[in-house]
C-alpha cells in the first residue's frame, strides 16, 4: 500500500516537473525568437554567448518556477508525505 | 586599423571598400532598407560578408574570430526588446553614452528608432565628437554628418 501511495506521489511531483519544464523551455523558445536584438546588443558589446542568454535563461526559469513556488505549502506537504511514505516502506 | 575591402552583402551593399584608422568616423547613410543596418551587423559579425573582406589591424573577421572582434566594441542598436523582469536602459542616447564610456577600439551606432528633436541631436554628435577624440574608430548610421560619408 505504500508503494502505491509513494509512486502516485512521485507521479504527481513528475507531471509538475514537466510541466515546469516546459513552460521554462516555451519561454526560452519566445525569447530567443522575441527578443533576439538584445542577445545582439549583448554580444555586440563583447559578452560571450553563454552571457548573452543569461537572461533569457533567468526569465525561462523565473516562469518555470513561479507557478511552483506560489504553491510551495503543496510542494513542502507532499515531500514530506513522500518521505514518511519511503520510511515507513522500508522499515 | 578597420579595413572594408570589396564587401559585397546580398543585394544591398554593392562593392565596399574603406579603410577606417584609429579616431577617424565612417557615416553611413541611405534610404530605409538600403543595408545600413545590414552592413552594422556584418561589421559585428552577425551575419556572413558574401563577398570581400573585414579585418581589424589586419585580423580578419570570420564566424571564428567574430568573438574576439566583438570585445573590442561597442554597439549602439536601434531597438533593444527586453524580455519581462529583465532591467535595462534601452534609450538610444543612454545607450550611446554608456557606449562611449566603455572606450572601446570600434564603436558602432545604428540610427535612433525615433527621430530626435535638435538637443538630442546635438548630444549624439557631441558623444560621436567625443569618442573620436578618445581614438576609437566610429562606424555610425548619422545623415547630419556630412564628412565622410558612405551612401548605401
Amino acid at each position: 500500500m505504500t508503494l502505491i501511495g509513494i509512486i502516485i506521489i512521485l507521479l504527481f511531483l513528475l507531471r509538475k516537473a514537466y510541466y515546469a519544464w516546459r513552460r521554462g523551455l516555451n519561454t526560452w523558445r519566445m525569447d530567443m525568437h522575441n527578443h533576439n536584438s538584445l542577445r545582439e546588443y549583448l554580444l555586440g558589446n563583447g559578452a560571450t554567448e553563454a552571457e548573452a542568454r543569461r537572461p533569457f535563461l533567468r526569465h525561462a526559469l523565473v516562469r518555470a518556477c513561479r507557478p511552483l513556488l506560489a504553491q510551495w505549502q503543496q510542494l513542502v506537504a507532499l515531500l514530506v508525505l513522500l518521505f514518511i511514505l519511503i520510511y515507513l516502506h522500508l522499515k | 586599423m578597420l579595413e572594408l575591402h570589396n564587401v559585397t552583402i546580398g543585394q544591398l551593399v554593392r562593392p565596399l571598400s574603406v579603410t577606417l584608422h584609429e579616431g577617424q568616423l565612417l557615416c553611413v547613410t541611405g534610404q530605409k532598407g538600403s543595408g545600413k543596418t545590414t552592413l552594422l551587423r556584418a561589421l559585428l559579425g552577425f551575419i556572413p560578408v558574401d563577398g570581400g573582406h573585414i579585418s581589424i589591424d589586419g585580423e580578419l573577421l570570420t564566424p571564428l574570430s567574430a568573438s574576439y572582434f566583438r570585445r573590442q566594441t561597442a554597439y549602439v542598436p536601434q531597438h533593444i526588446s527586453l524580455p519581462d523582469g529583465c532591467h535595462l536602459p534601452t534609450g538610444y542616447l543612454k545607450l550611446l553614452t554608456k557606449a562611449v564610456e566603455a572606450h572601446k577600439q570600434l564603436l558602432i551606432v545604428d540610427e535612433s528608432p525615433k527621430p530626435l528633436d535638435d538637443a538630442e541631436k546635438q548630444a549624439v554628435d557631441d558623444l560621436l565628437r567625443e569618442a573620436m577624440k578618445q581614438g576609437a574608430i566610429v562606424v555610425a548610421v548619422n545623415s547630419r554628418i556630412t564628412q565622410n560619408q558612405v551612401w548605401l
